[in-house]
């Protein structure tokens, strides 16, 4: 366990940007207390500081988790989020999407959201924005990626993506055993 | 029996009716006939009652078969009624009658069951109920014992117990009354004796004593000070039953009684535990003292099972620990008998030299001492009346073995009687401020008093009781130090003549050995040990030998007052050498009698058990009252030893008196050594204090009271360095403050011995006030604070009391502050944070703000509840709120002040420039037309710089030409406009000179066109516009302003083609009729037109409709 280096801090505060974009500083300087990034087996750890001293005790290799992944690095040092950095995405995140009810166990199968499961859309939403999903009772269900801007949203046609999808809380169970 | 109701009945019915008809199911025996009637007289309605006496069955019966039945023309209505109210009195007023007479009845047979099973045999009620009674002090002391005793026995329940001994309390009384007579007789002799002896208190004591009356106005009296000692006596198992008893004693002491134990059992309750609470650390020991013993007491009698140890150690040990222990009281006791003396004891003995002198004269009340002392010789009263009985008991007693138990319970009951007159004495000197003035007096007094005391005290027969009161160290000991050297010699000197001449002699050695130790200490110990010793002593063998003896000795005393007194610290000698002095012992006995409460009578009576229930309530009279505590401590110490030496000296003094004397020598030395030694410390300590009392005394200055005391303390050898606030502690603080303290480390020192742990005084307690309330350095500051939490934890125990040494010091405390912050791990992780929000910065193109200050803004937002917000002109935060009307003035004063000096400054300036700028004239004139061909290629957006060097340059040529438009004729309006703008703005012209650059570039791209338009137009004036673009560059230099109003004002010039053109549009070049002419030659080639055009239409129109 490390901290980041300064470029991966670079790339993942890219990623995080898209979904949050300035509000990443109130992951960074929080003020309930000091807390931290971690990279662990190419995964990012948020970490609140006591945690982090615990975690000490305990050896590389026997450390399986710690604090919140936020995601990984991929082998091309591209990073990924993980569904379990929804918590702290979807408080601070600037662009929503609301799927209605019946798509909504579409999306949480892992498909993307159609033009015809897209109950509201923050305006001014540019493509390929990232975007933090909810169903229409404001829960958070994952995140994904504008597919079109929100003008065109209302243009397009029913059967046509208007977000990709990137992660949902479906992953909790379908990927359980790579989700730490 | 039932009473009936029935209802419906006719109005002629007749008692007799319903007597027979009633009398069917039972028999009636009475019947009421009730008759409502209504205005008029006439019967509404009539029911009776009808009293019979049915069986339930038969009840039944008739119910079923006549309720609801008509006779005589109703339906009658069967009711059960209640019972009538006149029965039910009389039946309540049996039942009370009955319980009153049954519970004593019953009370008293199971006490003396339970007293049977225990091993009490000729346990006499009698003896109990002095000790019963409410009114004295002792009654609670002698509930509490009988309590014990059962639970001991665990027979009956406590509750029951003391209820039944609450409900023969009555009887007991009356019993007493009843026997009185013999008893009587013996306090009228005891009066008569003491009254001519001069001994105030005991002679108004028996006076009362005999008579049921006198007993209750001296409780009366003392009921102010009693209620901490009742308190301390009765647990409150007892005090509700107390409380019943007393009710039940309506007849004689209701009010009083009731008052007092009320009184009693809620402000001491309440006050003790707090006082336990708040002053365990020593400020008032005495109370808490008691309190802390008092609960294992009642509950187990711990002092009891102690002394009982104690004694079977000593027994055990024999002699020699029997002279060290003695050693260890005598140490013990001198110490506190020291203090004591000092401080209540003195104020005895200021009342007693002046009551003793007046005890001559009769009963002259002395009040507050008179009354306790009154209370006390009630008491001892019901003492004498038992001690007929007591001596019977004693005799059965010596058979058995439990003679030493017998002289240990007589020797405490000693002890308690006298704890009892200190406690109330206490009492008072605490809530009245007599006593502290008195104790000072006691204090410094005895000294110079002695000599008037010793005549007192040859007068007064009072001395045996001082002498009792300094043997338990309590009270009297300050009278007991002069009393007791008076009272040696007295003794010695009249001791022979009664005492046999064996016994004298061996008197006479040890009154020769006591005389040695000439110091008043000494004499106290002695007194104590000797005393405590001697009563114990002499009691039993008194009672052993010879009741007649006591009369004998009855007389004696009548005679001769000293001999009472002088008896007491013979008999302390004489005991324990001579036992077999009869004399001595009656003697003695008589005081002790007078003095010992009922707990004495119950001790004889009941030898082995009341010797524990003595022990008992010695131990918890002890703690009941400080000094007592340590008088009594160490008299049971000497009791210990008396018990276990004393019935050895009765056989072997008889066998060898010559080793006692050896023994008592032996003893003797001893105890001038011990003296000597605490002498020692006591001197070693003081120097010690007297440094650190002077900062107690400089505290103590503030406030100076009158005391006559003052003149006392100058005589003492402690320098009255402390002026205390009020006359007690000023007393205690001259007489004794560095004796106090020396004596309260003694005691420290002392405790070892285990008996003196709550010896703690009122000396103490007040010695230890002051230290309560000084604000103690080492609790201020954070540390200071910690220091607190710490010491809250051990509470007041002075033992674990902080001193600054625990003082954490106050960098370490601020080094650990710091730590926190800066631990190195925290340290980095700060530093990361910087690092991501500065690489965060630079993903987001964003300015984050630092770290820091974004914590400190996010903590800031913390919700506040607006609505709760209370403007708080403290906290500078809250200046936001204010408004701020001074500052502005302020500011528009120094700002005007600015203006005007601005204002006077600027012209100056001006006119500098104007001046230059003149001088110049033609050359900025001839420049200003090249710059503006320049400037009219060069396109303006590109170099400010050039601009601002031209703007100079332009300047320059502006205000020559501003300065010229006066002088030129031409264009005389716009310039005189023109001229006055530029006078007026020239000083501004500096501050512009940036800004309007910027604005000229806009004005001036515009211009160039349109003048140029204009000036292609017309060249004839040339220069004109010349010197028009001049002006707008001059104006476009200067102000931005000027531009704008240029084109407005003059966006037409004068000459302008455009207005003699357009004018032009709108007139006719050529005349009407030419133009009519020319119109007609075209209206008829318009015709021809016209005419071929239509035939050609119609041709064709033709060939389409062919087609």
């Amino acid at each position: 366990m490390r901290p980041l280096t300064d470029e991966e801090t670079k790339t993942m505060f890219e990623k995080l940007s898209k979904y949050i974009g300035e509000n990443i500083k109130l992951l960074v300087d929080r003020p309930d207390g000091t807390y931290c990034f971690r990279l662990h087996h190419d995964r990012v750890y948020y970490i609140s500081e006591k945690i982090l001293k615990l975690a000490t005790n305990i050896s590389r290799d026997k450390l399986v988790s710690v604090g919140t992944c936020f995601g990984k690095f991929t082998k091309t040092h591209k990073f990924r989020l993980h569904i379990t950095a929804l918590d702290f995405l979807a408080p601070y995140a600037k662009y929503k999407v609301w799927v209605k009810p019946g798509a909504e166990q579409s999306f949480l199968y892992g498909n993307h959201i159609m033009k015809s499961g897209l109950g509201r859309i923050t305006e001014n939403t540019a493509q390929y924005q990232g975007v933090v999903v909810y169903s229409m009772a404001d829960v958070p269900l994952g995140f994904g990626v504008a597919a079109k801007t929100t003008q065109e949203c209302r243009k397009v046609d029913p059967m046509a993506i208007v977000v990709f999808h990137q992660a949902d809380v479906g992953e909790y169970i379908r990927n359980e055993d790579t989700l730490t | 029996m039932k009473r009936l109701y029935i209802g419906g009945l006719s109005h002629t019915i007749s008692q007799k009716d319903l007597r027979d008809r009633f009398g069917k199911f039972g028999e009636v025996s009475d019947v009421e006939i009730i008759t409502r009637k209504d205005e008029s007289g006439s019967p509404l309605k009539t029911f009776a009652y009808v009293n019979i006496n049915i069986s339930d069955s038969d009840y039944k019966r008739c119910v079923t078969v006549l309720n609801k039945s008509k006779w005589k023309g109703g339906t009658l209505q069967i009711e059960l009624a209640k019972e009538s109210f006149l029965h039910r009195l009389a039946e309540e007023r049996q039942r009370a009658a009955e319980k009153i007479q049954t519970p004593k009845i019953d009370a008293k047979e199971k006490v003396l069951e339970s007293l049977k099973a225990a091993g009490v045999e000729d346990f006499h009620m009698k003896a109990a109920v002095p000790g019963t009674e409410i009114p004295g002090h002792k009654n609670w002391v002698h509930c509490h014992n009988i309590k014990k005793l059962e639970t001991e026995d665990g027979f009956t329940p406590v509750s029951k117990l003391t209820w039944h001994i609450d409900g023969g309390d009555d009887e007991i009384s009356k019993r007493r009354r009843g026997e009185f007579p013999p008893q009587k007789k013996r306090p009228t002799k005891t009066k008569k004796s003491l009254d001519p002896s001069t001994i105030p208190y005991s002679a108004t004591a028996h006076e009362r004593g005999p008579t049921v009356q006198n007993r209750d106005s001296a409780p009366c009296l003392l009921q102010s000070r009693k209620p901490p000692v009742c308190v301390l006596d009765s647990d409150a198992d007892s005090e509700d039953e107390l409380r019943m008893l007393v009710a039940q004693e309506l007849s004689r002491n209701h009010k009083p009684v009731t008052t007092e134990d009320e009184g009693n059992l809620e402000v001491v309750g309440d006050d003790f535990v707090v006082k336990s609470n708040m002053f365990w650390g020593g400020g008032e020991s005495g109370i808490i003292a008691q309190l802390g013993l008092r609960p294992p007491e009642s509950d187990e009698e711990y002092d009891s099972a102690d002394t009982d140890e104690i004694l079977t150690q000593n027994k055990n040990s024999g002699k020699a620990e029997d002279l060290t222990e003695t050693g260890t009281g005598s140490n013990k006791s001198p110490v506190k008998s020291k203090k004591i003396d000092g401080k209540k004891p003195a104020i005895k003995n200021n009342q007693t030299p002046t009551e003793s002198e007046s005890d001559n004269d009769a009963e002259s009340s002395s009040e507050s001492t008179d009354s306790d002392y009154e209370a006390m010789m009630g008491n001892c009263h019901r003492m004498e009346l038992s001690l007929a009985e007591l001596e019977d008991l004693v005799k059965n007693m010596e058979d058995k073995e439990s003679d030493d138990d017998a002289k240990a319970g007589p020797s405490k009951m000693p002890k308690l009687s006298p704890v009892h007159e200190t406690g109330p004495q206490r009492a008072q000197s605490k809530k009245t401020g007599i006593t502290p003035e008195d104790i000072l007096a006691s204090l410094f007094g005895p000294d110079e008093d002695k000599e008037v005391k010793k005549k007192k005290d040859k007068k007064s027969c009072l001395p045996a009781f001082v002498g009792t009161k300094d043997l338990f160290g309590s009270i009297a000991i300050p009278t007991g130090l002069k009393r007791a050297a008076e009272n040696v010699n007295y003794e010695f000197g009249e001791e022979p003549k009664r005492l046999k001449p064996g016994l004298k002699t061996l008197e006479d050695e040890e009154s020769s050995s006591a005389q040695v130790p000439t110091l008043n200490e000494k004499d106290t110990k002695v007194h104590m040990d000797c005393s405590s010793d001697e009563m114990e002593m002499t009691q039993e063998p008194k009672k052993l030998i010879s009741k007649p003896s006591s009369s004998l000795k009855v007389n004696d005393r009548r005679l001769s007052v000293p001999k009472h007194p002088t008896s007491l610290p013979k008999t302390k000698h004489s005991p324990r050498s001579n036992s077999s002095s009869d004399e001595e012992e009656e003697e003695q006995i008589v005081p002790l009698e007078s003095k010992t409460s009922n707990a004495q009578e119950r001790c004889a009576s009941d030898s082995s058990g009341s010797t524990e229930e003595s022990e008992t309530s010695s131990g918890e009279e002890e703690e009941k009252s400080n000094k007592p505590e340590a008088a009594s401590k160490p008299s049971s110490k000497q009791i210990n030893e008396n018990t276990a030496s004393g019935p050895k000296p009765f056989q072997q003094s008889v066998l060898d008196p010559v080793k006692q004397q050896q023994d008592n020598q032996k003893r003797l030395a001893a105890l001038e050594q011990r003296q000597k030694e605490s002498e020692q410390q006591k001197k070693l300590i003081q120097g010690a204090l007297s440094k650190v009392d002077l900062p107690n005394a400089n505290k103590g200055k503030h406030i100076v009271f009158d005391s006559d005391d003052e003149v006392n303390n100058d005589s003492e050898n402690t320098t009255p360095q402390k002026v205390s606030l009020f006359d007690e502690d000023s007393d205690e603080d001259d007489g004794s403050g560095s004796e106090e303290k020396q004596d309260l480390r003694e005691k420290e020192l002392k405790k070892a011995g285990g008996s003196k742990l709550f010896d703690s005084s009122e000396d103490e307690d007040d010695g230890t006030e002051e230290d309560h309330f000084k604000i103690k350095p080492q609790f201020e500051g954070k540390a200071g604070q910690k220091l607190m939490e710490l010491q809250s934890r051990f509470g007041t125990d002075p033992r674990f009391q902080m001193d600054a040494k625990f003082l954490e010091s106050d960098e370490e405390g601020q080094e650990q502050d710091i730590e926190p912050l800066q631990t190195p791990g925290e340290q980095e992780l700060v530093e990361e944070k910087k690092k991501n929000l500065s690489i965060l910065q630079s993903v987001l193109n964003v300015s984050i703000q630092p770290s820091d200050a974004s914590k400190g803004a996010t903590k800031g937002k913390i919700f506040k509840d607006i609505s709760a917000l209370h403007y708080d002109p403290s906290s500078e935060t809250h200046a936001a709120f204010e408004t701020k009307t001074d500052t502005p003035k302020k500011e528009s004063k120094a700002e005007r002040r600015k203006k005007r000096e601005e204002a006077k400054k600027l012209p100056e300036v001006s006119k500098d420039i104007y001046y230059d700028v003149t001088t110049d004239l033609k050359e900025a004139f001839g420049t200003v037309k090249e710059i503006q061909n320049e400037k009219k290629e060069v396109s303006w957006d590109q170099d400010d710089d050039e601009t601002k060097e031209e703007a100079p340059q332009e300047d320059m040529p502006a205000f020559s030409f501003s300065s010229n438009q006066e002088s030129e004729p031409s264009s005389g309006f716009k310039f005189s406009f023109f001229g006055d703008d530029a006078v007026t703005k020239t000083p501004t012209t500096d501050e512009y000179k940036v800004e309007t650059i910027k604005g000229a570039k806009v004005a001036w791209q515009v211009d160039p066109r349109f003048q140029d338009s204009s000036s292609e137009e017309e060249e004839e004036e040339e220069d004109a516009e010349e010197e028009k673009e001049e002006k707008e560059e001059a104006a476009l230099v200067t102000t931005t302003e000027q531009p704008a109003p240029k084109k407005k004002f003059f966006f037409f010039f004068e000459d302008d083609i455009r207005l003699k053109e357009g004018p032009r549009m709108f007139c006719r070049r050529e005349k009407l009729e030419d133009q009519r002419e020319a119109w007609e030659e075209k209206r008829k080639e318009l015709r021809e037109d016209y005419r071929k055009k239509h035939k050609d239409a119609k041709r064709r129109f033709k060939m389409t409709t062919k087609t």
